[in-house]
């Protein structure tokens, strides 16, 4: 059954019972992942970097099982890297080597080779959302930021949750007023139009009169009776403390490198050369290993339930 | 332990505001620790109003006078948070009460709201949990739980408070027999267990009033009978209006052929003592099984070949290879648990889901072509879902009638709207706005806007959910006459085995996608052993053939 099947499903993606290990990590850990890997592919604009991060992106994609959504984003970033390439050079004029010119516009191989990287960049922060998605449950979001606004957040979340009902229930007052004869895909657009004010109409009403039920069963529970305390259900485990330990610092040497110039391919006024240095390859290997932090812990897990166990 | 008085209520009214009469009228009674009282009465009787007297902060806009004391002290002094945590209260509908978007979170809610520590929560939920079992749900998304849980939860939520007093307003109202069971068996441990007392409004009283020591009747605002369970159902059966609130056990221990073989002083409540009784005294049951006429020379209006149907691509099949033939003047009952398919299969007849393979056909008609003239296929073929609210599109009850004759080119709509008005006794209301009335009154203004267009099929998604046991006869009454008089087919699903029993001239069992039984309900429930009335279990050991109460000979 397709409950059933929703079921199994959200327990995956549950808190306790998920799918990957990097899920279980606390909030806290996973956004910082986020926000350094978004970071790093924007800061890092070097083909060889580029390319390092788009593959372990694509592991770590893999892994977390959003194949699907990932192979749509791969066909679609063809186009937009493509489109990239073409429109960098129409709009932009720098660079020292013209390989054509039409009415006064130069396309250089600099700006060409700008747009590739630009659109690179572009598609792994792309890619990186389909996991993050997955990983940040819409809980964790809340968890993360409720502190800024205890009662924003308890707002938030109601509506949020508010949403799926309200398509729900619109197509089930659709379904009923077709059958009683007040159609909305039908009939002149003035008929149509009334149709649709009408249904609109139940749904507020049905909603509404939903909504003040809602608020009983707060106010029953002794919702807005002072202050509120707050339950947290995500705490700071050991786990979590080593895993700052080592990513932040790491964050930190990576980016100071970038701030010294290394990892940047020099593209203007003319294309510099794609060789690193070997500072330049053990940044690329930091980075590396920043991107690769989930899939490091489920190779670990592997090797804990495959190997080390006796 | 001695027995600590909870709630007095002395000479208490209340009027609404901007009503005429009052809607609770000289109220005096007393809840105890300890006790377990269910409140009866039609829709509109004041149920619901009495009870929210209990709760100060829900407290209805209106005019107050008497008293309401609790543990000695005037109610509207008990300050919100003492509220809380010291009378509960659980609402009719399941959805409506959660607030958070999963288990664990919506019970710290609770304890949020009164300023718990999260250390002290994380103890409490754990006790919680553990007492009622909700282990396996606990991080489970509310949208994905199923109705019974769902007020399993709400339930947990208001518990997690500890309160002293638990009041229930018509909580199994919306939940399938097996859920209301178990709902029901719950609240009875933590009655008896935690020693919690509880105040329940019910319809159908069958599996609570063993549980009950003391029984409330309200009509019309004043409490009519109040007392111990057995007493107060022996004054109703005086009162011919509500006699059918009496569970089939003790209305048939109360009927007048089986009193004067067995007279009982003590009622028994369920099938086990009703059965040891009739044994013990060898009482012998005159009844008579009104066999149903069968209409299978009728023309057929609605064949369904090897339907399937599918949520996703290789999912498990919701619909598979379902055949059926339901002909003129039929009434179908299909029964079967919830989550079974049975809304699907309706809303598959009305070609509202793509189906997988199969086809249908209506009045010698391709579905899938006819619904093309939305107009004329929706005037013949209609369809009541289990939320009448939906099809309300007006402002009054009467405009929504004579809005659809006019829509139906009736040559005199006033008339017209009239007169289906009179048809479904809602007359009375007929100025009030259609969403303020009660749950059997929405189910009776939706069935009559659907049955001005005098449809030759109708296929009902359990319509008897939520009503009273007057309003369910009336239900009954008006579609075996049109039934008999203007030979309208009915295809109905529903878990309401007595109203199957009592009405339907078919029933059918739908299980794992296909319907698996189908005979005349006679039959039908005889061969049941689970899935079969209340009448029937208790007789069966004499009279394996009867299957409700009206064929019992009073």
């Amino acid at each position: 059954m397709d409950q059933q099947m929703a079921k199994q499903r959200s327990r995956a993606t549950g808190a306790v019972r998920s799918r990957l290990v990097f899920e279980q990590l606390n909030p806290w850990v996973t956004f910082s992942y986020y926000v350094v890997t978004i970071a790093c592919s924007m800061v890092f604009l070097h083909p060889i970097f580029l390319l390092v991060e788009l593959l372990i992106v694509v592991g770590v994609n893999y892994v977390a099982r959003v194949r699907k959504q990932m192979v749509m984003v791969l066909e679609g970033s063809i186009f937009m890297v493509a489109f990239i390439m073409v429109l960098n050079p129409l709009i932009n004029n720098r660079g020292a080597h013209v390989i054509w010119t039409f009415g006064g516009t130069l396309i250089t191989v600099e700006a060409i080779f700008y747009g590739f990287m630009m659109a690179l960049s572009l598609v792994i922060v792309l890619l990186t959302f389909l996991s993050y998605n997955k990983v940040l449950t819409s809980q964790k979001f809340m968890y993360l930021f409720s502190r800024i606004s205890p009662k924003l957040t308890l707002l938030t979340m109601i509506t949020l949750r508010f949403v799926p009902l309200f398509i729900r229930r619109l197509k089930n007052i659709s379904q009923a007023q077709t059958v009683r004869g007040i159609n909305v895909n039908r009939g002149s657009s003035r008929q149509r139009s009334i149709g649709v004010v009408k249904m609109m109409e139940v749904l507020l009403v049905r909603s509404f009169t939903d909504a003040l039920q809602t608020a009983d069963s707060m106010n029953a529970r002794g919702y807005g009776s002072g202050q509120r305390s707050s339950y947290q259900r995500y705490r700071f485990k050991q786990r979590d403390l080593l895993c700052l330990g080592w990513f932040i610092p790491l964050s930190g040497l990576c980016f100071y490198a970038a701030s010294q110039g290394i990892g940047r391919m020099v593209v203007y006024p003319a294309l510099g050369s794609l060789g690193l240095s070997l500072t330049g390859w053990l940044v690329l290997l930091g980075v590396a290993v920043l991107f690769s932090f989930p899939l490091i812990l489920e190779a670990w897990e592997w090797l804990w339930w495959n190997l080390l166990k006796s | 332990m001695a027995v600590v008085e909870l709630i007095k209520v002395v000479n208490f009214n209340f009027e609404y505001a901007l009503a005429k009469k009052r809607s609770l009228i000289n109220i005096n009674l007393a809840i105890n620790s300890g006790d377990f009282i269910t409140i009866a009465g039609d829709s509109g009787s004041g149920k619901t109003t009495l009870l929210r007297q209990f709760k100060p902060e829900l407290w209805p806009v209106g005019k107050r006078e008497g008293q309401i004391l609790f543990e000695g002290q005037s109610i509207s002094e008990l300050a919100k948070r003492q509220s809380a945590q010291s009378i509960g209260m659980v609402f009719q509908n399941p959805d409506d009460q959660l607030v958070m978007d999963n288990v664990i979170q919506e019970l710290a809610f609770s304890l949020e709201n009164i300023d718990v520590p999260a250390d002290v929560i994380q103890q409490r939920i754990a006790e919680l949990v553990s007492f009622l079992g909700l282990q396996e749900i606990l991080y489970e998304d509310v949208h994905n739980l199923s109705g019974g849980q769902k007020q399993m939860v709400n339930l947990a939520a208001v518990l997690i408070l500890r309160p002293k007093l638990l009041i229930l307003d018509e909580p199994t109202a919306q939940l399938d027999p097996i859920a209301t069971k178990e709902f029901i068996s719950l609240l009875n441990r933590v009655h008896d267990e935690l020693g919690i007392a509880i105040v329940m409004s019910e319809h159908i009283l069958d599996d609570v009033l063993p549980l009950s020591n003391k029984l409330w009747i309200l009509k019309q605002g004043e409490l009519m009978a109040d007392g111990p369970t057995t007493a107060v159902l022996k004054q109703l059966w005086t009162e011919p209006h509500l006699r059918n609130f009496i569970p089939d056990v003790p209305f048939l221990f109360l009927n007048q052929q089986i009193a004067a073989q067995l007279p009982v002083s003590d009622l028994p409540l369920t099938v086990l003592t009703g059965r040891e009784l009739m044994q013990r005294g060898h009482v012998e049951v005159q009844a008579e099984a009104k066999s149903r006429i069968s209409h299978d020379e009728n023309g057929v209006v609605a064949k369904l070949s090897h339907l399937s149907f599918e949520y996703d691509k290789n999912g498990h099949y919701i619909l598979d290879d379902l055949n059926l033939s339901v002909h003129q003047k039929d009434w179908l009952a299909i029964i079967g648990k919830n989550g079974t398919g049975k809304t699907t299969l309706l809303k598959a007849i009305m070609g509202f889901i793509t189906l997988r393979r199969g086809s249908v056909k209506l009045l010698d008609k391709k579905l899938a072509t006819w619904t093309k003239k939305t107009d004329q296929f929706y005037r013949e073929v209609s369809y009541l879902s289990q939320t009448p609210s939906d099809y309300f599109s007006y402002d009054t009850v009467q405009e929504e009638y004579e809005e659809r004759a006019k829509q139906l080119n009736m040559a005199t709509p006033v008339e017209a709207a009239q007169n289906m008005m009179r048809d479904m006794t809602i007359d009375q209301i007929a100025n009030r706005n259609p969403h303020d009335a009660s749950g059997g009154e929405q189910q009776l203004i939706a069935l009559g806007l659907l049955l001005m267009s005098n449809p030759k099929l109708l296929l009902l998604d359990e319509p008897t959910k939520g009503l009273d046991p007057i309003r369910r006869q009336k239900l009954g009454d008006i579609l075996q006459k049109r039934q008999t008089e203007q030979n309208l087919t009915i295809i109905m699903v529903s878990h309401d085995m007595n109203f199957s029993a009592q009405f339907a001239n078919r029933c059918a069992l739908l299980f794992d996608g296909k319907l698996v039984a189908q005979a005349e309900p006679h039959q039908f429930f005889a061969d049941n052993f689970f899935y079969t009335t209340t009448v029937n279990r208790l007789l069966r050991y004499q009279l394996p053939n009867v299957i409700e109460r009206g064929e019992v000979i009073p």
